[in-house]
This record gives C-alpha cells, sequence and structure tokens, in this order.
C-alpha cells in the first residue's frame, strides 16, 4: 500500500493503484487517476461510464457485470475499451473509484 | 562451458532415451530449465497461479503464470494466437512464428490443445509482438471471459466421413464473432467447437460450452454391391452385425438389410464397413454445456443437445446458425451468474426455458443425441474387449 496524492488529498492505493477508501472518491481524484491511466481528457462519455459505475457501486456495493454496463450505458464493449484503453474493470472501475474487481478481467 | 541442462539432474534425466523429450525441446531454447529443476526436485511446481494482465492495445489482456521462484523467473506472460480451423499451418506460416518466438519471446512455442498457439515474451514485448502477428494474418485473443478460439476436425478437407464443412463453419463463427473473441465480456469463458460427424474425433460434446456437430437426419445407406466386394476382401458381417449397438442391422447370407426405426445413426456401421455410407439429409446437431472442469456445482459435464437437427444449406446455413449462437450468447450474459460456465447455466435455468426464450421449438426430430453408446464400436460388447474402432 502506498499513499499517493490525487486531486490535492492524500489517498491509499493498492499495488494496482485502485484507491482503499471509496468514500474519498471526488471528481477531482477522477481525473487525477485518468491521469494514471494516461487517460488526458474525461469526455462526457467517460464520465457516462464513470457516473454508472460509481451509482452501481454505491446501490450494490460490486461492480456490475460488464454486459451490463454496456446495456445501461448503451456503449458496446469495444467502445468502453476505446474509452479506457485498460478495459472495463482495470480502467473503468479504477477511475471511478471502486475497489478492484476480483476475477480475471 | 557446459549447457543448462547438464547441470541439471533430474531435467538431464527426462532427456535420456529415445522417445522425443519435452526437455530436449525446451533445453533448446530460453525457457528457464532452472524453474522445471526446482518443481522436479520438491514435487510442486515452481510456477504458481495463473491469471491475466491487461495490456492496453490488447483487449483480451495477455495470460500469465506468476512464480513461486521470482528470483530464477519473476512472471511468465503469454499470448494466445487464435489458431486457424481444423489446426493446420503452412510451413511459411509455421517459419514466421518461429521468428516471432526466437524475436520476441523465448523462442518456444505451445501448441495448446485450445486450438490456440501459445508464445512466451515479456510484457514489454507483447504489444510489437502483436503488430508483427498481424502483419501475417494471424491475431491473438482466446484470453479471459471470453469466446475461445473456434475448433473444428479437419471436415471435407481430409476426411470422408464429414458430414458438414466443420473448419468452413468454424471460420465463418470465428470472423463473425472475433470482437467476442477479443473484448471478455461474458460471465466466464466459453469454448466452442464444430465437429464434422457423429465420431467427435474433436471430443467437442465432451470438452466444448458450445459446439455444432455433424449429424444426417435419413438412414445410412446400403450399397449391396460394394456390400459384396467388402466381404469377398474378407469383411466379417457377422462382427458388424453384432456390432450395432440397437442391433438395427440383419444379414440374411446375402443382403444386408437396416431397421430404419431402431437405428440411432451411432456410426458404427459406417466406421467399420465402407459400403455403408451416411444418408443425404445433412446438417447439425447444436450441442450445448460440455465441460472437463471439477468447479462449479455441477462438475464435468456432457453436453446437452438442445436441438438434435438444423439443416444446413450453404451460406445461408451459416449465417441462421450464427444467429441463434449469437442469441443463445446473449441470453447467457444476461441471465447467467458471475463465472458460471454454460453447462451450469443450463443445469440452472433448464433447456426447455432456453428454447423458449430463444423461440425454439422443442421437438422429438430424430434422436435425442447424436451417439448413445461410447463403446459402440468395441465389437459391441459394451466395455469389452475388441479391436474395433474408426
Amino acid at each position: 500500500m502506498a499513499l499517493v496524492n490525487l486531486g490535492g488529498i492524500e489517498i491509499e492505493v493498492d499495488e494496482d493503484g485502485f484507491i482503499q477508501d471509496p468514500d474519498k472518491w471526488n471528481e477531482a481524484v477522477a481525473k487525477a487517476l485518468a491521469q494514471t491511466e494516461g487517460i488526458e481528457d474525461l469526455t462526457p462519455d467517460h464520465w457516462k461510464v464513470i457516473n454508472y459505475l460509481r451509482q452501481y457501486y454505491l446501490e450494490f456495493g460490486i461492480a456490475p457485470m460488464i454486459r451490463k454496463l454496456c446495456k445501461e450505458t448503451g456503449f458496446s464493449l469495444k467502445q468502453i475499451y476505446d474509452l479506457f484503453p485498460s478495459g472495463p474493470a482495470k480502467g473503468a472501475c479504477k477511475i471511478a473509484g471502486l475497489p478492484k474487481p476480483t476475477g480475471c478481467v | 562451458m557446459k549447457a543448462e541442462w547438464q547441470e541439471l539432474p533430474l531435467c538431464r534425466q527426462l532427456m535420456q532415451g529415445l522417445y522425443p523429450s519435452h526437455v530436449a525441446e525446451l533445453s533448446q531454447t530460453r525457457y528457464p530449465l532452472q524453474m522445471y529443476e526446482e518443481g522436479l526436485k520438491k514435487g510442486v511446481s515452481a510456477y504458481d497461479y495463473g491469471g491475466y494482465i491487461s495490456i492496453p492495445e490488447i483487449p483480451s489482456g495477455a495470460g500469465v503464470r506468476t512464480s513461486r521462484r521470482p528470483d530464477i523467473l519473476p512472471e511468465s506472460p503469454y499470448l494466445r494466437v487464435l489458431g486457424p480451423a481444423g489446426g493446420w499451418l503452412s510451413a511459411d506460416t509455421l517459419e514466421r512464428l518461429a521468428d516471432c518466438a526466437e524475436k520476441y519471446g523465448n523462442g518456444l512455442i505451445h501448441l495448446a490443445n485450445g486450438g490456440t498457439i501459445e508464445l512466451y515474451a515479456a510484457r514489454e514485448k507483447l504489444v510489437p509482438l502483436v503488430r508483427e502477428l498481424n502483419s501475417f494474418g494471424l491475431d491473438v485473443g482466446s484470453t479471459g471471459d471470453d469466446l475461445r478460439c473456434l475448433t473444428s476436425c479437419c471436415g471435407p478437407a481430409r476426411c470422408d466421413l464429414a458430414l458438414v464443412d466443420a473448419p468452413a463453419l468454424a471460420t465463418y463463427l470465428g470472423q463473425r464473432f472475433i470482437d467476442d473473441q477479443q473484448y471478455p465480456g461474458f460471465p466466464q469463458k466459453c469454448k466452442s467447437a464444430v465437429a464434422g460427424c457423429p465420431n467427435d474425433c474433436i471430443r467437442a460434446m465432451m470438452q466444448k460450452d458450445h459446439s455444432f456437430i455433424g449429424v444426417f437426419r435419413d438412414l445410412p445407406v446400403i450399397n449391396n454391391e460394394e456390400f459384396k466386394s467388402w466381404l469377398a476382401e474378407g469383411g466379417d458381417p457377422e462382427r458388424l452385425v453384432n456390432g450395432c449397438p440397437e442391433k438395427a442391422l440383419k444379414w440374411d447370407g446375402h443382403e444386408l438389410f437396416l431397421d430404419g426405426d431402431t437405428c440411432v445413426r451411432c456410426m458404427f456401421c459406417i466406421n467399420n464397413c465402407p459400403a455403408i455410407r451416411p444418408g443425404r439429409e445433412r446438417g447439425v446437431a447444436w450441442v450445448v454445456g460440455g465441460k472437463y472442469g471439477h468447479r462449479g456445482p455441477q462438475g464435468p459435464m456432457v453436453g446437452y443437445v438442445l436441438v438434435p437437427f438444423i439443416p444446413l444449406t450453404g451460406e445461408e446455413g451459416f449465417v441462421y446458425l450464427g444467429d441463434i449462437f449469437a442469441a443463445f450468447l446473449e441470453l447467457w450474459s444476461e441471465h447467467g451468474r458471475r463465472k458460471e460456465r454454460i453447462g451450469d447455466f443450463v443445469a440452472r435455468f433448464g433447456p426447455r426455458r432456453i428454447l423458449r426464450a430463444l423461440g425454439l421449438k422443442a421437438e422429438p426430430q430424430i434422436l435425442l443425441w447424436p451417439k448413445n453408446n461410447a463403446f459402440a464400436n468395441k465389437q459391441g460388447r459394451r466395455g469389452g474387449e475388441g479391436n474395433g474402432g474408426n
């Protein structure tokens, strides 16, 4: 575990850069996390995915299944990979401040 | 200077003898034999659990084996190259693959039994490796919770019994579902194969989550003229008649008769006598849910025949099969639980419900399953000795 400065606050992250305390997440943190993923600018399309993931996580305590994410946001899996090159789990979930998803995504 | 293997007594032992040695192959590459030696010494592999790493630009990522001895080898990432249907590779393609394995990897190529070709390379070499593979028409995928490489038997390209063009259908499905093979988005992996006839030499029904198996609906065709010449060449009619698992064949000393009502199209007589050929009304059986894996509530399963006969005619037939396959994958993605293989999903969800959801009618067509007795070509003695076979 390491403490890093994201969007002006000190946050603990794991070895893959996922933040440990989802409550500390805010838009500035998301922008800073996006930089670590090589995404310079978060477009409205990015935010649509991030906000959906965030909302689902706050409601159910887990990340949604990938197909559900695609269906609800209207993006194809390919478009999600174009938006988040590391993929929905390691890219999008990280930026949305979710803990590291289990499984092999 | 001594070669690495000469310092490793257990590996050296595995290089002796006349039979081709896997260690002899490994020792000619940059594979770290020390890792293998450690495993042999301790009785526990020096490699640890496997997983996947995500790499931007390669959506399906790469597989990775972690290491218990990071001092020898920190990790071993590998890429799966989608193998062409039928498993054929020209010497030219093999040479290019070999060049890739030398240039980017450790010089080793693994012909994996899932139909893919695995190349081992360090993380930073993976993207340039994929670019070079793309340059001569190969691509990667088949990693993670996606549709795995479509495999098939050799089909009519090399087999007289092929009822459908298995490699052509597998290639069609592979091209149509390439995104599903490269962008993991299913609840679990889905292995898929096309077998040309009910002999199912590629074990699709047992091994694959989803398979199309070539079948025929009418009766085997007996050519009595050819049968006579088969007898003249020393063919044994008693063995043929007794070997039929359903006792559907009768031989009166002159002619061979088939009882169409009892025949289950098991292929026994067709495999054992050249005068009996498959019928002409051909199509595929749609089988889902086979798996060897012990994980999941059901353990290993034989595939369930969802539809026993779907006629297959030309390109339109391929498109229809692709459509129902897509609908099935969508249904599984929608209702499947996390990490639930298709076999467990079919058992939980129920085949009738699946057929209803896909808008297919469950009707007793010609047979319940393509082959009902694994011992059918052992001279009819179930589980007994025999020299029959295909």
